[in-house]
Order: C-alpha cells, then sequence, then structure tokens
C-alpha cells in the first residue's frame, strides 16, 4: 500500500487533480470456468496530484502502467480502485466560521464569471457528536441568506478582480460569522487545534477531507450527464496524430465536434472559434486549413489539430500521451513549445507521458518514474534527473544516451528484465533486478513513498 | 583504398506525380573498424541510401548516377548473381523495425540456419551451420538455449539482438543497422549498443548507423553524416560536428534536441517543414528554413567543402569557418 504523499495534516491549498490509491488490474483468463483468475497488475495502487498550471511527468519504459494511468485518468478505462479528484470548476466552497472556529461549510455552483447560481451542498462543523449534527441541520435552515448575501457581494464585484469572492462577513440569527472560500481556509494551515484529544483529531481530519469534497469531483466513480460534464474539463492528446484523426472528417469537423457535442455556440460562433483555435496552434491561414482532410496534412500539422481539437472548450487538464515521439526531432521541439504557450494562455495542467527522459525534463516541473504499476520516485524533475535516488530510476537516467560526445557516461547494469505484471508478490516490485536487495526487502510490502525532502518521494528501505 | 566508398550518388523514385530527388550527389567512406552514423529527419534519404548499397531498391527506384565501391568493385555495376554473393556475405542490413519482420512460424535458429545455408551453400551442413547460430547468439548476448524458440516467445529486445545475429550470420565485413534500437526501452537500447560496438571492434567490421537520434548517434560513431533532402549536407568526426556545427541545419538539429545533461536550455525550433523532393527547391535545399540564406544560396548547390581535417560541409556562409 503506497501512503499518500501528503498526509491529511498538510492538506495542500489548492490541487487541480489528486489520484489516491489508482489501481487497474486486467483479468487474464483461462477461459470461462477458470477456478481462480490472474491478474495483470497494470496499475497497483498510486497517488499523486497535480497543481494548476502544472506540468505533470509520468515517465517509465513500457509496460510500467504509464499509458493505462493516462487512460484512467480520461476515463477511457475504469478503475478496479481507488479515487480520481479534479477540482470542479463550477463549484466554489466556503467554510462558516464563528469567531475563528469553523461551524460548517456550504459550497455553490458558479457560472463562467464565477457568479453563484444555486446552492450545491451544506455540511456541517467538525465532530460526529449530537451538537455537530444539530449545527448542521441549523446551517440547512439558514443557508438562503447567506446564499443570498453571496450573491450579492459576487454581483457588486469589479469582472476584472482577479480575487474573486473572498472573505464574507456575514450576520446569522444575531450571530457574527464569516464565510471564508476554502482555498484561503486551507492555505493558512490546518493542523487540529491543540486542545483536541484523539478521537477529536480524527474528527477533524475527517471533517477535512469532506472539506475538500464540496469543491471536488471523484470523476472515478461517474458516469451519464456528470460524464459529459467531465468531459470539458479533461481532455487528450494521444501519440499517433496518423491514427488520431478520423480521415473522412474535415479540420473544421474535427475541431469543432467537443463543441458540437456539448452544444456550445451556433455553427458560425464555431466556425470562428475554430478559426481562433488553427490560428493559435500555428496552422495559418485557417482558411486554408478549415476543409482539408487529414491526410493533406503533415504529421506535425496533424498534431497541431489533435491539440487544437483538445483545447477548443478551454479544459483545465490535458493528458498528453507521448504527443511528440511520432514527429521529427525538428517539428517536436514546435509543439512542445505550443504545449507550453497554451498553458500559459489557458491555465491548463498537463499529465505528460513520455518514456524520454529528456523531453521530461524540458517539459515537466514535477515527474512520476513507474515501475510496474508503481511510482517508485516522484519529485521536482531537475530533482529526480540529476539526483536520482531510486536504483531503478539511477539505472533508468544512466541508460539515456547523451547528444554530446565529449561526456562519458557510466550505465549502470541491471540483471535481468522487467518481471511479469501477473499476480506479482506484494513485495518490492524491484526485488530480483536491485542491487540494493536486502533481507528486509525480501519480507515487506512493497516499500511506500517517503518525502527525502523538497517534495522527493522514493519508494524504497534501503535509502 | 576504403572498405566502402560511395560517389557522387543519385537516386531517384519514379512515381506518378513525377520523378523524386531522393538522394542526389552523396559521397563518403567507411573504413574498417569504422563506426559511421548517418543522421537526419524523415524523407531525408538516408533509408534509400541504405538500400542502394545493398542494391535492395524498390521496382521504381533507379540509381540516376555515381559509384558504390565496395572493396575495390563498383557494387552498382555486378550482375544480380555477383551481387547475391556480396549481400549478406559481404554487407548485411538490420532493417527498421526488423524485429517485426522475423517470420512468426519458424523457430528462430531456423531462420537464421536458412539464412546461412542459403548465402553460405554447400560450405556449410547443418550441424555446421547450428553450431554457427549458437556462436552468433553468445555474439549478440542471447542464451543458445533459446535457440528453439519462436519469436513470439522473445522480447522486444531479444528479437532486435537476434535480427542482428541474422546479419552477421555470414561474417558480413560491413553492417548497415537502420534505426536498430527505435521501439526499444532504454535500458534494452543502451545494452544493444553497447553490444554491437564491442562486436564492431571485435570483428573489426564497418557500421553505417542510421537514426533520427543524434544522442544515439553520438554515442556509437566514430563519423557522423547530417542528411537534408537527399544531400549530404555535413560530414566529420562526432566530436567536431557536435562541437562544431558549420551547416545551419547541423547546428539548428543539434540545438532542437533535449538532454538530461549539462544546463537546461531553450530548444530552438527550425520553422518550416522539409521540401517536397519531386520538386526541390533550387540551390541550396535548405535556403527556404535558413535564416542566413542570401541571392547565391537560392541559385546555386553549395559543393561539400573541406574545413578542418576530415570534416566537410556543403554550405554558402558556413557558421564557424
Amino acid at each position: 500500500m503506497t501512503t499518500h504523499p501528503h498526509p491529511p495534516t498538510a492538506v495542500a491549498a489548492e490541487e487541480l487533480v489528486r489520484v489516491e490509491a489508482l489501481k487497474k488490474y486486467f483479468p487474464v483468463g483461462r477461459g470461462f470456468l477458470a477456478r481462480r483468475r490472474s491478474f495483470v497488475h497494470a496499475v497497483d495502487g498510486i497517488s499523486f496530484d497535480i497543481k494548476p498550471k502544472e506540468t505533470f511527468g509520468l515517465v517509465g519504459e513500457s509496460g510500467c502502467g504509464k499509458t493505462t494511468t493516462g487512460k484512467l485518468l480520461v476515463k477511457l478505462l475504469d478503475p478496479t480502485e481507488g479515487q480520481i479528484w479534479i477540482r470542479d470548476s463550477r463549484r466554489l466552497g466556503f467554510v462558516l466560521q464563528q469567531d475563528g472556529v469553523p461551524v460548517g461549510a456550504l459550497s455553490v455552483f458558479v457560472d463562467e464569471k464565477g457568479r453563484p447560481q444555486q446552492i450545491a451542498q451544506v455540511m456541517g462543523g467538525p465532530g460526529a457528536g449530537a451538537q455537530a449534527k444539530a449545527g448542521a441541520q441549523r446551517l440547512r435552515r439558514q443557508v438562503k441568506p447567506l446564499f443570498t448575501q453571496l450573491q450579492r457581494r459576487a454581483q457588486a464585484l469589479d469582472p476584472t478582480d482577479v480575487a474573486g469572492i473572498g472573505t464574507l462577513d456575514v450576520e446569522l440569527d444575531g450571530r457574527r460569522l464569516s464565510l471564508v472560500p476554502i482555498s484561503r481556509f486551507l492555505e493558512k494551515g490546518t493542523p487540529p487545534p491543540p486542545a483536541m484529544n484523539e478521537r477529536e483529531k480524527a474528527d477533524w481530519q475527517r471533517w477535512l477531507e469532506a472539506l475538500q469534497r464540496l469543491e471536488y469531483t471523484d470523476f472515478a466513480h461517474i458516469s451519464g450527464p456528470h460524464l459529459k460534464r467531465f468531459r470539458r474539463e479533461v481532455q487528450m492528446i494521444f501519440q499517433d496524430p496518423y491514427e488520431s484523426l478520423n480521415p473522412r472528417m474535415t479540420i473544421f469537423d474535427i475541431v469543432a465536434e467537443p463543441l458540437a457535442v456539448q452544444h456550445i455556440g451556433t455553427i458560425a460562433e464555431r466556425e470562428l472559434r475554430v478559426a481562433e483555435m488553427l490560428e493559435m496552434v500555428g496552422l495559418s491561414p485557417p482558411e486554408s486549413f478549415l476543409f482539408r482532410y487529414p491526410h493533406e496534412l503533415s504529421g506535425g500539422q496533424r498534431q497541431r489539430v489533435a491539440i487544437a481539437r483538445a483545447m477548443i472548450i478551454h479544459p483545465t487538464f490535458v493528458v498528453a500521451d507521448e504527443p511528440t515521439s511520432m514527429l521529427d526531432v525538428s517539428i517536436r521541439t514546435g509543439i512542445m513549445k505550443l504545449m507550453m504557450e497554451l498553458q500559459q494562455e489557458f491555465r491548463i495542467s498537463y499529465l505528460y507521458i513520455t518514456h524520454d527522459l529528456a523531453v521530461a525534463r524540458y517539459m515537466c516541473e514535477r515527474i512520476a518514474v513507474m515501475y510496474l504499476g508503481k511510482i517508485v520516485e516522484m519529485g521536482p524533475t531537475e530533482d529526480v534527473i540529476q539526483n536520482p535516488l531510486h536504483p531503478y530510476t539511477k539505472a533508468l537516467i544512466s541508460a539515456v544516451p547523451i547528444p554530446d560526445p565529449t561526456v562519458k557516461r557510466e550505465p549502470i547494469e541491471l540483471k535481468g528484465d522487467v518481471p511479469s505484471p501477473i499476480d506479482p508478490p506484494p513485495r518490492c516490485r524491484f526485488l530480483d533486478r536491485c542491487p540494493l536487495a536486502t533481507e528486509r526487502c525480501q519480507q515487506e510490502d512493497h516499500p511506500p513513498l517517503e518525502d527525502k525532502g523538497g517534495g522527493h518521494y522514493v519508494a524504497c528501505y534501503e535509502v | 583504398m576504403a572498405l566502402l566508398e560511395v560517389r557522387n550518388l543519385r537516386i531517384r523514385y519514379r512515381t506518378k506525380k513525377g520523378e523524386v530527388h531522393a538522394v542526389d550527389d552523396v559521397s563518403f567512406t567507411l573504413e574498417r573498424g569504422e563506426a559511421l552514423g548517418l543522421v537526419g529527419e524523415s524523407g531525408c534519404g538516408k533509408t534509400t541510401l541504405a538500400l542502394a548499397l545493398m542494391r535492395l531498391l524498390p521496382e521504381n527506384a533507379y540509381v540516376l548516377g555515381g559509384e558504390i565501391l565496395f572493396q575495390g568493385r563498383n557494387l552498382l555495376e555486378l550482375s544480380e548473381e555477383e551481387m547475391r554473393r556480396v549481400r549478406w556475405k559481404g554487407i548485411a542490413m538490420v532493417f527498421q523495425a526488423a524485429m517485426n519482420s522475423l517470420n512468426p512460424v519458424y523457430r528462430v535458429g531456423d531462420q537464421i540456419i536458412e539464412a546461412i545455408q542459403t548465402h553460405q551453400g554447400d560450405a556449410f551442413s547443418i550441424e555446421e551451420a547450428r553450431k554457427k547460430v549458437r556462436e552468433l547468439f553468445e555474439l549478440v548476448g542471447l542464451n543458445p538455449r533459446r535457440m528453439n524458440d519462436y519469436p513470439h516467445e522473445y522480447s522486444g529486445g531479444m528479437r532486435q539482438r537476434a535480427v542482428i545475429a541474422m546479419a552477421l550470420a555470414c561474417d558480413p565485413a560491413v553492417i548497415i543497422a537502420d534505426e536498430p534500437t527505435t521501439a526499444l526501452d532504454v535500458i534494452i537500447q543502451d545494452r544493444i549498443l553497447r553490444r554491437l560496438d564491442k562486436i564492431r571492434a571485435q570483428l573489426n567490421m564497418g557500421v553505417i548507423y542510421i537514426s533520427h537520434d543524434i544522442a544515439v548517434i553520438a554515442e556509437v560513431s566514430h563519423k557522423v553524416g547530417i542528411m537534408y533532402a537527399g544531400n549530404l549536407v555535413e560530414i566529420g568526426p562526432t566530436a567536431e560536428i557536435f562541437q562544431n556545427p558549420h551547416h545551419p541545419y547541423t547546428a539548428g538539429l543539434m540545438s532542437a534536441f533535449p538532454s538530461i545533461r549539462g544546463e537546461k536550455r531553450e530548444l530552438t525550433t527550425i520553422p518550416g517543414e522539409p521540401p517536397n523532393l519531386l520538386t526541390p527547391p533550387p540551390g541550396c535545399r535548405f535556403h527556404p528554413r535558413c535564416p542566413y540564406a542570401t541571392a547565391v544560396c537560392r541559385e546555386k548547390v553549395p559543393p561539400l567543402e573541406v574545413f578542418e581535417g576530415e570534416h566537410r560541409a556543403a554550405c554558402w556562409h558556413p557558421l564557424n569557418a
């Protein structure tokens, strides 16, 4: 079991995506009547988070589970276990405080401009006792006037006010309370008040986690209209520009499709938006591309179309699976730069999946190294690459060729090959090939990820 | 006399739309024990060149001019019968994605035995051929006990080693490896490249590595040739090409490549795309994308000129000249 890298006492203020204990097992049957089933542990309990406007890299060799993880995050696959939380841009949460003590919380649905439309959810303050329950009930009865005050404040805001609604002082039943946006509440740090006993501390943790749910959706378990809504937030760019575009559709149809599916805009509005998007991805003049077919375009141009299609509905999170590995080198950098520009423009986060560590170094602020379905190391890219701690990461990095003939590389020899992902024993997945393996590694389960400083996590008993 | 010398080679493809100028005026040499790396992007002509060396060009391709001198003989003047004796025994090739072209219904060992017997004929009995296969397996780092397995029982890396063994089966003097490790994971790639280099040194073979990956080329080649749009635009000792490129395309390619070592710097892009070789641009084929292009570049094809020692480049305005 991998412990979560962010134990609840240090809840991060704003994560865009949080993956918790994610697993994907594929059955390997020996026929319909097989007595006991075997499973490929493609993704075997991984947890990580991605911040807004961050590029998070997932690196590893074939079979490590990175592509499967990407598919899970866009719901091309459903997880076997685990949760995938994404910040729901439609919901805004607030903590209700009385004299600095939280007594409840609520969330509201907001429109594109951040204006509250209606109440989403209401919950009580921390604690499981009767008092907390009573507090929650009272809050539910009083929530309408609270909401009205929120709306009024939002209306009074200057639309260019980046800070948004902010903390609001309200009066309710003669009590003076304040509504604090959840992000601001969490920013200040959330250690349990010292006066609490153990049970109260546990209640506090649970309450904090519930608080987060007010603004996040667990999209591992959604379907139907929620899924459609989810597809506005999360999109994917695939590796093969020759296979990911429908050859029978024009470029316009391809890029406009997400708008059509989500019923956004009229035909005329869509044409305008598609033209703008094509311009933005460097396909200029857009008119000369709108009614061509994919086979008339080069690989690099096709990938730009794929990017335009992914970006047109302004997602907050894009999974990119080796988007440049099938392109020529001189074209690659153009695509990578385009992705970075769009990230700035639209405030997007990327999960960047690649086997190429040099590309990961260039594109990603943080990376996670996967091996046989597990994350073995994770942290700021430069740290992980220049100072790898896990023996697998060290071997991987030592094997990367360097385009500089004056540099002498010392490859680390690893015995054997990657073992089978079918029903692996619970111990460290790297045991058979590890130069550091000890008795302890034989006996214990796969090591949990631990922070070795500066957000650099390693899953190893011998580091 | 060089082991292999290519002189002013020109190759065209006949297509419905016209003739593709696939390789134009390419010249280079290869010595025994030397590793030459050919770098270029898709469409630059490197694979066409490799196929020409083996005289395995497709039906619609033809050699317009030039010579391919192997151990002093011009391969282009040989009959098909004579060429058959050169192929695999003189020059052998590991094709792109060859690991996917092993026959799935035959055992791996048997496929190599077939190659040996086809080309060495009566010289090898089955037993001798089998012994040779065992030796080859040891040479490429495969367990000889797996000779009787089928290709699907091998991993990608193992299949690639098997294909290399097949290419070595008739003791060629030259091996051409076209993208030998693309599609393999980096740890396996590293092992195979090091093994291939050891074999080269051990057998004193000439090796031509073809790749789009300049990092791989930097590590395994003594000499590097850069191809663009059918031309050889620069060639020289590896260290010099990387530290002191003279052709703007070479320099552009170097700075478009990210590395995990060294300072983390801004990557550059080369604007535009490689030209259509049905109607290549006049003069220097790189001029539409070159920031230094002037009138002469648009009119006259620059010749491959010597700079320092073995370092040559074809440019009217070479960098750091």
